[in-house]
């Protein structure tokens, strides 16, 4: 008997043995390629891709999408690292490939790299406009919303030119897809950056069927700028147009999205004067008598005076701050003019949450005109009032 | 005969027995599925009244089970509506116990292998999980009780980290109107909060170990309110980040609000793993309480020695637990478990209260 428990306890110890292995199904992060970033662009095969095709790379498909994968990390040769010749080594590697499901984009990309992709990683998306405006949003991002291992908090930006030369760098060491990711984070500097739009917020906006705004890209010589934003209309999840930079400000405006920021305008002579944000606040009142409904927005902000040209004119003096109060508040103005002419007038849509404030404030009449709002906004009135204090002026009282 | 007179619990293991057992795998889907039903942001007012109407039904339970003391369910239903009426319903009680463990197996098992571990077969995830449960309730309510005293305060602390670091995306007109359309919405979906409080029913059984009976209305009303906060935090803060349109859209929602944000320089940046390996302890709870409440029901119906059929018992949830073929009749086993538990434990005890008030059957016994 007592020697059945020694084999018996022998055979146990094996037996945890082999759980002591650790994790035999691993692998090491070195050897997988990270997906960082995705580009999407109107299907259109690249030269490198015309010529594996005519060598025999080919399968169904439809060429729709051009999926650009940015990947990092490079496999770095040993005699670039010795050299040090850091200036045509880049940190990331973009994949091209064309065809029509995402997914099967993805997977393509295990054919012509050995290092499997991941998606756990993945910062930014950026489509192009010219593809947008051919195709759902939602059937381009149907997969990325699916998928396991990409996060919800990837952000979605928009290209006016090629997607693919967003997430191109000229700076050394510079991986565009942190960079674009970590550039939003500046809306506390200034106002033409709008709230980021992660997938988990699109997913909502696109379900509810209502229009928005994506952050506009342009991009020129490996660099890539912010510029205005990409109108999504909401009935079809398709790109109808830009609003410019200008545009975008007022938006923020309305939308109460700012966290800092400039105004700046001109003084009768001509001028540069410059007011720097510190609070703003506001409030969107809706109204409805019978089938009119019609908005005020109202406008708080507090802010510094923190640059006149004019010498002559000293800041101490109360009279100049109320006249440059009164140029500020006439800027935000017609900035506010130009941004809500541009919705309903060019554009028809409502991109700047006006339905959403009647569907809290009214929401038995928001039942009624849902499903046709945006063409319903476009005919309501807006008012509003801004109300600028300049509540100091910095350093310099001269 | 099963009876163990040193295995008795506190009022307060009592409290955390309910909580555990309350917060299983509900949770992940709770903001889906109630507002797919309320279809508004006011999904939280229901959570309170299905709390408070899940709090009554457990009252009744509790003083049905305080007059025939130390016993189980399955042991005075018999006295109440026959040895046939009782054996029967006593045979749905364990049939629902065993149902649930297989259900929370299940729905455990597809969320590891979604997050966490793509590669392992879903036969091991499941073993290991009732080995694990099965040692755990070998040695009785008392060391559940202590361990799920040690669950809970973390599962709490963990849930309330998770929440309030997503407040970054949490936007409050997302949860607004409140009562926009009026006072239906939150109706319709009190059927839906009365799946993730499911566990009251765990009343019927714990008086019968309790130290002190009569403090089980208290009990019962602390243990409710536990999940029935928990709840609504999640409730709150999912809708507030995903809106009514994105939470409906997403399959495991509250998973989904933990993958949607990043804090860096905070020594962790994602937080779905951190809440979902808690909530597996809380998945781990619900399945050993209800697995020893159905061992339990046979053992006393069949007045055997439980541990037997404790060991008899994890085949048969095994199969259960992998009868669904896909997510959708995963999804449909927790609805059908939902109607069973609101027909079952709804009615069923104001019925047997009803009975025993009017003919004083069980009530004179004891006290004669």
């Amino acid at each position: 008997m007592d020697s059945m428990k020694r084999y018996f306890v022998f055979a146990l110890s094996i037996l945890i043995v082999l759980s002591l292995t650790g994790c035999w199904g691993n692998k090491e992060i070195e050897d997988l390629s990270v997906n960082v970033g995705l580009a999407l662009d109107v299907g259109e095969e690249s030269e490198l891709e015309q010529e594996l095709a005519k060598e025999g790379d080919s399968y169904p498909k439809k060429n729709l999408i051009t999926a650009t994968l940015q990947t990092v990390p490079v496999l770095k040769g040993k005699s670039e690292k010795q050299s040090g010749s850091s200036k045509s080594s880049s940190m990331y590697l973009n994949t091209e490939e064309t065809g029509d499901s995402v997914f099967q984009l993805y997977r393509q990309y295990s054919l012509r790299r050995y290092r499997p992709i991941i998606g756990h990683h993945l910062k930014v998306i950026v489509i192009s406009s010219e593809l947008s405006r051919k195709m759902d949003l939602e059937k381009l991002l149907k997969f990325i919303l699916r998928d396991n291992d990409i996060r919800p908090s990837c952000l979605v930006l928009i290209s006016k030119g090629k997607a693919s030369e967003a997430l191109v760098s000229s700076q050394t060491g510079d991986i565009p897809s942190f960079h674009l990711r970590s550039m939003v984070e500046n809306q506390f500097r200034n106002n033409k950056i709008l709230a980021p739009m992660i997938l988990t917020k699109l997913d909502g906006i696109m379900n509810s069927g209502s229009s928005f705004v994506l952050q506009n890209l342009v991009s020129a010589k490996g660099e890539v700028e912010f510029a205005g934003a990409g109108v999504i209309k909401g009935e079809t999840n398709k790109w109808i147009g830009t609003l410019n930079e200008h545009e975008v400000e007022g938006l923020t405006w309305i939308k109460g999205e700012i966290e800092g920021g400039v105004i700046k305008t001109y003084d009768k002579s001509g001028e540069v004067l410059a007011y720097e944000i510190k609070s703003a606040k506001t409030k969107i009142k809706t109204k409805v008598h019978g089938n009119d409904i019609s908005f005020h927005v109202s406008i708080e902000s507090d802010g510094r005076l923190i640059e006149n040209w004019d010498t002559s004119q000293v800041p101490t003096d109360n009279k100049f701050l109320k006249e440059a109060e009164g140029y500020f508040e006439e800027e935000l103005k017609e900035m506010l003019h130009k941004t809500i002419h541009k919705m309903q007038d060019v554009y028809h849509v409502d991109v700047g949450g006006f339905g959403n404030k009647l569907r809290i404030q009214h929401p038995k009449v928001w039942k009624t005109v849902k499903k046709d709002w945006d063409e319903t906004f476009s005919q309501s009135d807006i008012t509003y009032d801004v109300k600028l204090t300049i509540t100091d002026y910095g350093s310099s009282s001269k | 005969m099963f009876t163990r007179t040193d295995d008795k619990i506190t009022t307060t293991q009592t409290v955390v027995i309910i909580s555990c057992y309350m917060l299983g795998s509900g949770v992940l889907t709770l903001p889906r599925t109630l507002t797919e039903r309320v279809k508004t942001a006011d999904g939280w007012i229901s959570l309170i009244v299905g709390g408070l109407i899940v709090m009554l039904a457990g009252i009744c339970i509790v003083k049905l089970c305080q007059q025939y003391p130390g016993k189980t369910i399955y042991q005075f239903v018999q006295e109440i509506v026959g040895s046939w009426i009782g054996s029967c319903l006593s045979t749905l009680m364990i049939l629902y116990f065993v149902a649930i463990s297989a259900f929370q197996i299940r729905v455990m098992a597809e969320v590891t292998k979604l997050y966490l571990l793509e590669g392992t077969p879903m036969w091991v995830i499941v073993m290991f999980f009732m080995w694990i449960g099965l040692y755990l309730i070998t040695s009785g309510i008392n060391s559940m009780a202590r361990l799920f005293e040690i669950i809970l305060p973390i599962t709490i602390v963990v849930l309330l980290i998770c929440m309030f670091l997503s407040s970054k995306i949490f936007e409050i007109d997302n949860l607004r109107p409140v009562l926009g359309e009026g006072i239906l919405p939150v109706l319709r979906g009190l059927r839906s909060t009365v799946f993730v409080f499911i566990g009251y029913e765990i009343m019927f059984i714990l008086p019968a170990f309790m130290q002190h009976p009569k403090k089980g209305v208290k009990a019962m009303i602390i243990g409710t309110s536990i999940p029935l906060v928990m709840y609504m935090i999640t409730y709150i803060m999912v809708v507030g980040a995903l809106s009514v349109d994105g939470v409906v859209r997403s399959t495991w929602p509250t998973l989904d609000l933990m993958r949607s944000f990043e804090i860096t320089g905070l020594l962790f940046e994602r937080f779905e793993f951190f809440l979902l390996v808690i909530w597996i302890m809380q998945i781990f709870s619900t399945f050993t309480i209800t697995f020893y409440a159905a061992s339990m029901g046979l053992a006393q119906l069949s007045k055997r020695n439980i541990q037997p059929i404790m060991y008899g018992l994890i085949p048969i949830i095994f199969i259960v637990a992998m009868l669904p073929k896909n997510m959708n009749e995963v999804f449909d086993f927790g609805d059908f478990i939902g109607s069973v538990s609101i027909y079952l434990f709804g009615l069923l005890p104001v019925v047997l209260l009803l009975i025993t008030k009017i003919f004083k059957k069980g009530a004179l016994k004891e006290d004669g």
